[in-house]
């Protein structure tokens, strides 16, 4: 009796004799992957980042009346590192790709990277570049920053790289819910991507520090759009996690309203995206005004105190965004890059005389894309958009290539065409159009000036400061990392 | 409970009164010295009947001749003398050692004396949280503890947390580490709480116990026979200690303008804000539940919410008829009395082989809010048998079930009533309107009906429509097996199991808003199921040698395993309003699973050596495997050292100093990390279609991680005065936080948010006082007052890697800093406003504007006894320290704060902006800073503002979206002092047996009872015991009870 129940208390201790380290192994979660599954993950982050409606408060599409928005007023302070982040699954899909040898989503990763490190160059200038991304593998926590123009001519590099690997494959890349794995539309895509960041480059073009040259020859020999449907774009899905980003946000219902300067453009020249943007002032359909009575829409003035704006929406007299933007599931599709904004930067290159091509057919065929666009996914307003109401349009005086006498005036209509299919597209393109040539002018209360630039993330500042300190000193010189800093694009 | 409330009532009546032969007995009761004592009772045995000796120590008492009397008075022993007849009865009093000699029960279940302890432990006393009950036993330690904060969230169905010296400590429930919310313990099971501060107190509980531990017994049998007892308590709040005011002259709108359309800014400023027009006769506004006209007919309809998908939607035709636009009390009238019944029955019974306790109780609470409730019970039974000489077998089972059908949501957003009622809703809402009429007419089940669709709903449709089970049982059982096998010596097993098993669910009606979830209905359903298992082996030998020397050692193995699963499923929106089914979803149904498991074994032993029986030395050791650390770093060690010395067994002391222990004791402990985390795996990403994804996560693991280590040294000493009439305990310790495993946030640029190291320093260095003076003691009325006063501050003392900072915080700060951010200011510290509007601009550096703990905590608690009636009274407090309070922020921004009436009228009659700020405006000149805020030249030049500011815009800004302490702004603060002052219970308990004799019930206690009586604070319309204010919290409610228990 007593030694059983000895033997029982002992054997009690060692109730589950099992491997720790066996019981420390993650069911829930595997650590390999093929490189397809963070292709989607990664697409579905990069083609549904349309900055917000930060980029719309400063380009003067949207006014807030209940808090002063700092974008509105520009006023805004640090901007933020978050894009490495997705840049992290970019880094893991190169890797996974590596592993199992398949170039394709390598190639497909370095664009990914040209296009976050674009904008986080232009939203900060000199940014951790080639340090940046290795925590991991190389255990490099605070990376060096690089110049700006070193990340530029990075982008340029790999995104000709990406062009090169994809042009030698052709297998369908899995896991791509963009264009279902067809290598020759991504080309396209990367390709009209190299274009657009050349045209950033636009003011370098005298200083002879960018060769583009490269523009042309991407023009003439490399695939590009062919049309609408071939953009990068993502379409929504009416399926739970799958929709439309603003579907059912509050944000719409209340304090957001239109800006006058971006109602009186589209009204100026008679557009009819105006109805698919925005509603009617509440007055306006009140008094039983048309969709199409251009004079149904009115705006808040941005520079106003916003207590005025809200003064003037009280009496019915302020236009909000269309209903669709947050009453529609699947609404539109967002756009990387669209085939209507890659025919108007080749339009702008044919101004500039960097390609040989007509810049008032490159002109009209991205203005009848964007009214494509709608016309195929805003199906309730298809009427006001169809090629007819294009060709209509494109023949308005103020909207008539033809008549513009010189090349500031033709970049300035090819630049405001981009800028008026902008409205919850395209992040800050207008932004940084608007520093490059000037167009289009952004209103805002005297005194105020257009910032170039945000302020380096406070974390940067907590955690990376040796090398954040001699990136501010060198570009703006010490302790001025302050949002009216231009950085070396714009210089 | 009315039951048994009844039983009792009728066993009062009906038992028969009896008189017997009485005596009358005098004498003097005197110390070992010769003294008289004054203060002494002098009791009947058995009884009730007793008397208080006068200053002489002189009584005089009517007894039984065949009685007996029982002398007791604190510090000494008490003493029995029967009567025999006689008329006086001399009698000397021995001083006891009892305090001293007090066993308490400490680590893995091991009962010591308190005298051999070399760290401290505070004992929570029993008799009043049994009496005046709270709603979750964790509530009732709140300021009875030096050093334990409890912060009390005012919701229902929230638990409290705890902090022991800063950290969070382990609940220990029968000698076993328990994870519990304490809504599955019943108070009235409770035999005793015991809270072990310093780490050797727990090192013995191995890394679970790091922190300290509150170690709570059961109640088992403990009087020889039969004892049956029950337990009636009920309670319901009377009305409120804190309650939020808000304005109310002013309802709906902006700009003091508003007219209701669709609720969405389709009328004007319908979708938002309490900026409105002001309640006044006279004043007409269509409202969300105005009547329709037709514009033509001039036909009227009843309509409640908006008019979107119906005919009426069509304003050429049809429009609201403006109503009265008058004041409703919303929050009073939402908010209903809370009621709490509890009723607890007990037997147990005590044989010479066996103590036996079962126990059952039922508790049924009824929350403030409308269509809440909580249901608890359980089974407990506690037992311990001597199977023989030898061999004694101790079992206990229990089973508790926690059951709400639906209980309120918190959090700032849609779901919680007072997001609503409080910041969003104004006045003008008629909530009478929004109870009786929840949908828009002919769109039942569809649309509610409301005064806003872009942010809120409406609160009684939320409350009443929107349900969330949950439905939790626990069942846990020890057995415990213990074999004498020579007089010194004995070994011990144990396997106890603890199974919870939880189901909950949230039913989400069509058309219901919570920021972006579906408008569509939803059902979303939860599994969770966790399994604790502790098996250890103890044997222990004991020997006191001779007079001067005794030898305890105890030597130990136990391993803890954990295992948790947790499924999730929800719906994509419903086909069918009020069908919560998944079969009934629109869109693929959603679904996810999680397994944890972790084990951890150990080694451990102690060795106590005590010297002359006053100097006490004992040494622990442990060593633990973890399962969740990497294979090299797995097993950890941790020792611990403490001596405890009685001093006045040595030297010589003053008369009136009855003894003094001083002691001190080192520790170590350590700790591992949570399951799965020293390598990297990928999570589940998007699915898009029926395409999958995954995604790598953005903190870096490390698979060399060490275990953390925490050292605390403590001394102390305890003290007692003119025979313990007055006795102090103080202990001062520090504890050395090192090696900590971290989330050491690294440059994103990197690619991840934060690594894994072991690194950073803490240093905690706090003093604990303790105190209890018997300050009155007549023969009809004494006054005993505890008090507990705690004090420490945790710096960060060492930086991983040497660096200047970590986040925030620079070394030697402390760890509870508050950086925050605030409006830029001139170098004497004005608020700089815009040239052109006249606002502040937001400071991109965070500032530190002090620290976020108070500077001390103390409690008080008072026992009075008036004849014969034992009344208690508890206070405890706060002061220093900052609390944010987000509900004052938000108050700001929507328009309900009191203050955001001031310049209102003014301005509207004006028709321009009146009110110019206080501050400066620059008029040139740059401030440059350096990466660390640090100014490197500031040449700025400043003028007074004279730009008025719209009041609204004002309102929305400055005390809204930047902190502002009211150091800097009395008027538009939202940082506040955190020091308060609480009356957390007052207590009356009478023996009823006093005027009624019966031969069956031995006591009937009645207690009537407050609970959360009164606060005095700093912060304003809200209370501070609540925590902290990033949540929205219920007023604080007042609660009032009554507790009868029987002992039969």
């Amino acid at each position: 009796m007593k030694n059983i129940i000895v033997i029982l208390l002992l054997s009690m201790v060692c109730f589950s004799c099992t491997d720790l380290e066996e019981m420390n192994i993650n069911p829930n979660l595997p650590t390999e992957a093929h490189p397809q599954l963070l292709l989607t993950s990664v697409e579905w982050e990069v083609f549904r980042d349309y900055g917000g409606t930060s980029p719309l408060y400063a380009q003067k599409m949207l006014v807030q009346t209940d808090g002063e928005n700092s974008n509105q007023y520009y006023k805004w302070d640090r901007g933020s590192f978050d894009p490495y982040s997705v840049l992290r699954n970019v880094s893991k899909m190169i890797q996974e790709a590596e592993r199992i040898e398949n170039p394709s989503y390598v190639a497909l990763g370095k664009f990914f990277r040209s296009y976050y490190f674009y904008n986080l160059t232009l939203n900060f200038g000199d940014v951790p570049y080639t340090a940046a991304l290795k925590g991991e593998v190389e255990k490099e926590y605070a990376p060096a920053y690089d110049d700006q123009e070193v990340v530029f001519k990075g982008i340029l590099k790999e995104l000709a790289e990406a062009e090169a690997i994809l042009a030698s494959q052709n297998t369908i890349i899995a896991g791509d819910i963009i264009y279902g794995g067809n290598v020759l539309s991504w080309r396209k895509l990367i390709n009209a991507f190299r274009l657009k960041v050349l045209m950033t480059l636009s003011p370098k073009s005298e200083s002879g520090e960018i060769d583009f040259s490269e523009f042309n020859s991407i023009f003439t020999s490399s695939p590009l759009m062919e049309s609408e449907a071939e953009s990068g774009q993502l379409v929504f899905l009416d399926q739970q996690n799958n929709r439309y980003p603003d579907f059912n946000s509050s944000g719409f219902s209340s304090g957001m309203y239109i800006d006058s300067t971006f109602i009186q453009r589209l009204q100026v020249r008679k557009d009819p995206r105006l109805f698919i943007y925005t509603t009617q002032t509440k007055s306006a359909k009140e008094a039983g005004k048309a969709i199409d009575d251009f004079s149904a829409y009115q705006g808040g003035d941005p520079a106003a105190p916003y207590a005025e704006v809200n003064e003037k929406a009280t009496q019915g007299n302020v236009s909000k965004v269309n209903d669709r933007y947050h009453r529609d599931p699947v609404n539109e599709p967002y756009k990387l890059l669209g085939y209507s904004e890659q025919q108007l930067i080749l339009a702008e290159a044919a101004v500039r005389g960097w390609v040989n091509a007509d810049p008032e057919m490159l002109y009209k065929e991205g203005v009848k894309a964007s009214f494509k666009f709608y016309e195929v996914y805003s199906e309730e307003y298809s009427s006001y958009v169809d090629a007819e109401a294009a060709l209509k349009y494109l023949s308005e005086p103020m909207n008539d290539f033809s008549k513009a006498m010189n090349k500031e005036e033709k970049i300035e209509l090819i630049v405001m065409q981009k800028y008026l299919q902008s409205f919850f597209q395209m992040q800050w393109t207008s932004f940084y159009d608007h520093h490059r040539t000037g167009t289009p002018s952004f209103r805002r209360p005297a005194g105020v000036e257009i910032p170039y630039r945000w302020i380096y993330p406070q974390s940067e500042y907590n955690f990376n400061a040796d090398n954040v300190t001699s990136a501010i000193t060198k570009q703006f010189g010490a302790g001025n990392d302050n949002i009216h800093q231009m950085t070396w694009w714009i210089k | 409970m009315n039951k048994t409330f009844t039983v009792f009532t009728l066993l009062m009546l009906l038992l028969p009164t009896c008189l017997l032969a009485q005596v009358q007995v005098t004498g003097k009761v005197s110390d070992t010295s010769g003294e008289g004592l004054p203060g002494v009772t002098v009791l009947v045995k058995g009884t009730n009947k007793g008397t208080i000796a006068d200053f002489e120590g002189n009584y005089t008492i009517m007894a039984d001749e065949s009685a007996i009397l029982v002398y007791s008075f604190i510090g000494f022993e008490a003493q029995e003398e029967a009567i025999i007849g006689r008329s006086i009865i001399n009698i000397t009093l021995a001083e006891d050692s009892k305090s001293l000699d007090e066993v308490v029960v400490t680590a893995i279940g091991i009962k010591q004396q308190k005298k051999k302890l070399g760290y401290a432990t505070q004992e929570v006393p029993m008799d009043v949280i049994a009496e005046a009950s709270t709603l979750n036993l964790g509530n009732a330690l709140s300021g009875q503890i030096a050093g334990l904060t409890v912060t009390n969230p005012t919701g229902m169905f929230q638990s409290p947390s705890f902090s022991l010296r800063g950290k969070t400590p382990l609940i220990v429930l029968d000698g076993v580490p328990v994870e519990t919310d304490f809504f599955d313990i019943s108070p009235e099971n409770i035999e005793s709480i015991n809270v072990l501060k310093g780490g050797s107190a727990s090192a013995l509980y191995g890394a679970r116990g790091k922190n300290g531990a509150i170690l709570i017994t059961r109640k088992n049998a403990k009087k020889d026979g039969l004892t049956v007892t029950a337990t009636t308590n009920n309670m319901v709040t009377a009305g409120f200690t804190v309650y939020p005011e808000t304005q109310s002259a002013y309802g709906n709108g902006s700009n003091g303008k508003y007219e209701f359309w669709d609720g969405a800014d389709g009328g004007i400023s319908d979708g938002d804000m309490i900026w409105g027009p002001k309640f006044e006769p006279g004043v007409l506004v269509p409202q969300w539940n105005s009547p329709i006209r037709n514009k033509n007919t001039g036909e009227t309809v009843d309509w409640y919410g908006s008019v979107t998908g119906t005919v009426y939607d069509d304003k050429s035709t049809y429009e609201r008829v403006p109503t009265e636009w008058k004041r409703y009390d919303n929050l009073k009238d939402f908010i209903r009395t809370g009621v709490v019944t509890k009723n607890d029955i007990s037997i147990a019974y005590q044989g010479e082989k066996a103590q036996v306790m079962f126990s059952a109780n039922y508790a049924y609470q009824q929350g403030q809010v409308p269509n809440t409730s909580v249901n608890t019970g359980g089974f407990n039974f506690n037992s311990s048998f001597k199977l023989s000489e030898k061999f004694q077998l101790d079992a206990t089972l229990g089973y508790n079930k926690i059951y709400s059908p639906n209980y309120p949501r918190y959090g700032y957003g849609p779901k919680n009533h007072m997001y609503t009622i409080l910041i969003w809703m104004g006045d003008d809402v008629n909530g009478a309107d929004l109870r009786d009429h929840m949908y828009v007419p002919g769109l039942e089940g569809y649309t509610q009906a409301n005064y806003n669709y872009a942010w809120y709903n409406n609160v009684y449709f939320a409350a009443n429509e929107l349900n969330q089970v949950h439905n939790r049982n626990v069942m846990d059982g020890k057995l415990k097996l213990k074999y004498q096998i020579m007089p010194n010596l004995y070994i011990q097993g144990r396997i106890s199991a603890r199974q919870r098993t939880l189901f909950e669910d949230m039913q989400s009606p069509k058309s219901y808003m919570n920021y972006g979830d579906s408008r569509n209905g939803d059902y979303k359903l939860w599994n969770d199921d966790q399994l604790n298992l502790d098996t250890d082996f103890l044997a222990a030998y004991n020997k006191d040698f001779n007079e001067k020397i005794g030898l305890t050692v105890n030597a130990g193995a136990s391993s803890f395993y954990r295992s948790y699963r947790q499924s999730y499923s929800s719906s994509d929106g419903l086909i069918v309003p009020y069908v919560y089914s998944l079969n009934n979803t629109q869109g693929p149904v959603q679904a996810s699973n999680y397994l944890e498991e972790k084990e951890i074994r150990s080694v451990y032993g102690t060795v106590g050596v005590d010297l002359w029986q006053s100097i006490f030395l004992n040494a622990t050791a442990r060593n633990d495997w973890s399962s969740t650390l990497p294979k090299a770093n797995n097993s950890y060690f941790y020792p611990s050292a403490s001596v405890s010395a009685i001093i006045s067994e040595f030297i010589n002391l003053p008369k009136a100093i009855d003894f003094i222990k001083v002691y001190g004791s080192w520790s170590e402990v350590s700790s591992d990390l949570s399951p799965y985390s020293i390598y990297s795996a990928y999570n589940k990403g998007v699915t898009y279609g029926s395409t999958p994804s995954v995604s790598y996560s953005s903190s870096l693991v490390n698979p060399e991680i060490m275990p953390q280590k925490s050292s605390t040294i403590e001394a102390g000493l305890s003290t007692s005065f003119a025979q313990k009439r007055f006795t102090v305990e103080g202990t001062y310790y520090r504890i050395l936080d090192e090696n900590q495993i971290i989330d050491l946030r690294i440059s994103e640029a990197s690619g991840y948010s934060s690594r894994k190291v072991n690194g950073n320093e803490y240093t905690t260095n706090g003093f604990e006082l303790m105190v209890n003076y018997a300050a009155i003691q007549k023969e009809k009325f004494s006054w005993n007052i505890g008090a507990n006063w705690t004090k420490f501050e945790r710096k960060i003392t060492g930086i991983y890697g040497d660096e200047e900072k970590f986040g925030n915080l620079k070394v030697g700060d402390r760890a509870d800093s508050y950086y925050a951010t605030v409006w830029q200011k001139s170098a004497d510290g004005q608020v700089i406003l815009d040239v052109n509007t006249g606002l502040p601009t937001r400071d991109p550096f965070p500032s530190k504007i002090g620290h976020l703990d108070p500077s001390w905590r103390f409690g008080i608690q008072n026992q009075f006894n008036i004849n014969k009636f034992r009344i208690a009274m508890d206070v405890d407090g706060a002061w220093g320290g900052l609390i944010r309070s987000l509900t004052i922020e938000k108050m700001w921004w929507g328009g309900k704060h009191p203050n955001s009436t001031q310049y209102r009228d003014e301005e509207y009659a004006a028709g321009q902006p009146v009110y110019v700020p206080q501050g400066v405006v620059i008029t040139g000149g740059e401030l440059v800073r350096d990466v660390d805020g640090n100014v490197l030249s500031d040449s700025r030049e400043y003028t007074p503002n004279t730009t008025a500011v719209s009041w609204q815009t004002w309102s929305q800004t400055y005390p809204y979206r930047a902190q502002v302490t009211t150091d800097e702004n009395e008027t538009f603060a939202n940082v506040y002092d955190r020091s308060y002052l609480k009356l957390r219970r007052l207590s009356v308990t009478y023996d009823l047996m006093n005027i009624m004799q019966s031969k069956k019930i031995k006591n009937l206690d009645l207690t009537l009872y407050g609970y959360n009586l009164f606060v005095l604070k700093k912060l304003p319309y809200l209370d501070p015991d609540f925590g902290n204010d990033n949540n929205l919290q219920d007023p604080s409610s007042r609660y009032v009870g009554m507790t009868l228990k029987a002992v039969f």
